[in-house]
């Protein structure tokens, strides 16, 4: 399981309309209730999709270095899982930002007295914006984005 | 929302004036549906603050215990009565919304309704520290 887990197979890149300088990894991981508020957003249009072939050919190698990677999770993280969220962030070319989405992925939520649960992702990765909420609503997660982006914006980078 | 009004490919049909009514009553009501959702919606908690008696029965209620509060007792000597008062006196009380589950216990257990529901979004934050929310922030009318 490590080892599917350990691939890039399981993210998906979406971009965010009105913020063409971010682009959103979404990692299928511990996946949990949270992801329905993912599948909320995109059928509301707030994440599109990107299209898989060509991405970066199309956007280009300059226009790239701006764009911030933005590795977001959702769902409880057990110990388990903890070594296949570092590959994955690892995976990420710079900048990147992590973004923790909902309480699980931010103190273990619920679970957070459980011995087989991380008390928050931050125990792997580390993490640029908290999203509250068991789980956040839609729109809290473009009002992270767009406080992510602003401060990346500011910073010039992410780390 | 339902696009009521005929398009253009529609302009060939007649339409029926009752149908065309109900349709925009049907599309009122669920606007208004739509309005009354959000200004319900669970969005976080607020305090008010003098009518918290520090009961903790919030505290110990809550499922994930993300409530803390202190609390310190004064006695209150009004003219004309027996004896001295002893009442509780909030000091700090925070939700930490890194943990909250947003399930609404604290809301429906609170004697005093010091608790209730706000629609506004609780927002992100860059550190976990900042999700504390203390009285100040709690007290904010959202
Ligand atoms: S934060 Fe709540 S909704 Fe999200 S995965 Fe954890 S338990 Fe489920
Ligand atoms: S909403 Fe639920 S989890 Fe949050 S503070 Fe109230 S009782 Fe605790
Ligand atoms: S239950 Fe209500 S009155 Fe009691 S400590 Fe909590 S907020 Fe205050």
């Amino acid at each position: 399981m490590g080892t599917i887990l350990g691939t890039m197979a399981l993210i998906r890149r979406y971009r965010v309309p009105g913020m063409p300088h971010l682009r959103a990894h979404v990692a299928d991981l511990g996946l949990a209730c949270c992801a329905v508020e993912f599948v909320a957003a995109v059928s509301r249009g707030l994440l599109v999709p990107e299209p898989t072939e060509d991405a970066s050919a199309a956007v280009g190698p300059e226009a790239d270095q701006q764009t911030v990677d933005v590795l977001i999770v959702s769902g409880t993280l057990t110990h388990a899982l903890e070594p296949a969220l570092l590959r994955v962030w690892e995976g990420l070319t710079q900048p990147r930002a992590a973004l923790a989405f909902g309480a699980c992925t931010i103190s273990g939520g619920p679970y957070w007295d459980s011995y087989a649960v991380a008390p928050g992702i931050d125990h792997a990765i580390p993490v640029t914006r908290y999203v509250p909420g068991c789980p956040p609503r839609p729109e809290a997660l473009i009002e992270a984005l767009a406080g992510l982006a602003e401060s990346s914006v500011t910073a010039g980078k992410a780390s | 929302m339902r696009n009521v009004e005929p398009d253009e490919s529609d302009q060939h049909l007649q339409p029926d004036e009752q149908v065309v009514a109900q349709a925009h009553e049907t599309a009122q009501a669920h606007e208004t549906a739509q309005a009354h959702e959000t200004a319900q919606a669970h969005g976080t908690i607020i305090l008010d603050t003098p009518a918290c008696t520090s009961c903790m029965l919030c505290v110990r209620e809550c499922p994930v215990w993300c409530i803390e509060l202190s609390s310190h007792t004064e006695q209150i000597d009004e003219p004309g009565s027996r004896r001295p008062r002893s009442v509780a006196v909030l000091d700090t009380f925070t939700i930490d919304w890194g943990l909250c589950m947003f399930c609404g216990i604290c809301v429906e257990v609170c004697p005093f309704d010091a608790l209730a529901w706000s629609p506004a979004l609780q927002p992100s934050a860059s550190a976990k520290s900042d999700l504390v929310a203390g009285i100040d922030a709690l007290s904010i009318d959202r």
